[in-house]
């Protein structure tokens, strides 16, 4: 494909698709710094698979794209800091009380180390709040599987959080 | 933990608003992608395929169109009836080229015309003397 083409190709994907990448990662980073390093990754993943995009289910891909930038952001962080805690900036935003900011930043922090599909699923049903049947037609699968890997995610979730300090 | 609660985070995060600043930083972020990407931006080469194809193909057709231009010429007004007359005679390939003549001129014995003058010649000088001693 010739540069040209792939720069007019990558403008309409980044326009269609740009109010949801900034709702869904601002969701799940809730930190300006994650957010524009999770963005860029996004950028990214989307020039390097442009050809694959140029397509009707470019939807999926651009998920799977978005939530493994948003597991690359959040492993960089944790690398570097060695831990997740939000920045104030943040706690002013959302006025929620300092622990519920932690817990909220470990949970989005267990989001991002979720399987692939599981990730996907939780993110749309309790991010993007769709029904189950709009998961399975995006998932390309049947409404129980979309339902199986919901469950499967909460319960990787909750096994996850057991080791912290926040199971109460 | 129990699900629920997990449930009542995720539901929590999935509610939380988009603060206006996020679009900034997502804008600041595309601009300078997209600034990355038109500095890295390839020249196309001079020479690509399609365009090496059609020179050629061009020259294909300068050629074609030269030699149907011979061979189709305008046909005369007038219908050629005799036989045509080679520039070179089929003769001179009978008797050899050029510098075979030229070997076999050279073999030859020199006339005697020369020799039968000089006799002449003598014979003269000879009449002379005779005439003007006598």
């Amino acid at each position: 494909m010739r540069y040209s083409k792939r720069l007019e190709l990558f403008e309409q994907l980044k326009n269609k698709y740009e109010g949801f990448l900034t709702s869904t990662l601002w969701k799940l980073t809730a930190d300006a710094e994650i957010f524009a390093e999770a963005y860029q990754y996004v950028l990214l993943g989307i020039w390097q698979n442009i050809e694959k995009l140029n397509c009707p289910q470019a939807g999926g891909y651009i998920y799977r794209i978005a939530l493994s930038a948003n597991s690359r952001a959040w492993q960089n962080r944790v690398g570097r800091d060695g831990e997740t805690n939000l920045t104030a900036e943040h706690a002013e935003i959302t006025e929620i009380n300092k622990a519920d900011e932690e817990l909220l930043s470990v949970v989005r922090n267990e989001i991002s180390n979720l399987p692939e599909q599981q990730a996907e699923a939780i993110v749309m049903r309790y991010i993007e709040q769709m029904e189950y049947k709009e998961i399975a037609d995006k998932l390309n699968c049947a409404e129980d599987t979309a339902r199986s890997h919901v469950s499967k995610a909460i319960s990787t979730l909750r096994n996850n959080l057991e080791d912290t300090e926040y199971v109460k | 933990m129990n699900e629920e609660k997990i449930k009542d985070i995720l539901k929590k995060i999935g509610s939380s608003d988009i603060p206006g600043n996020v679009k900034l930083i997502a804008e600041n972020v595309s601009r300078n992608f997209d600034m990355s990407l038109k500095a890295v931006q390839p020249k196309e080469p001079v020479f690509t395929f399609y365009r090496l194809l059609a020179a050629a193909a061009v020259i294909l057709i300068a050629f074609a169109a030269g030699r149907w231009s011979k061979i189709a010429g305008p046909t005369p007004p007038f219908e050629i009836t005799a036989n045509p007359v080679s520039a070179y005679s089929l003769s001179d390939k009978k008797t050899g080229s050029f510098w075979q003549q030229k070997a076999m001129a050279a073999m030859n014995q020199k006339p005697q015309a020369s020799f039968a003058n000089i006799e002449r010649l003598s014979a003269y000088k000879q009449y002379l003397k005779e005439k003007y001693n006598d």
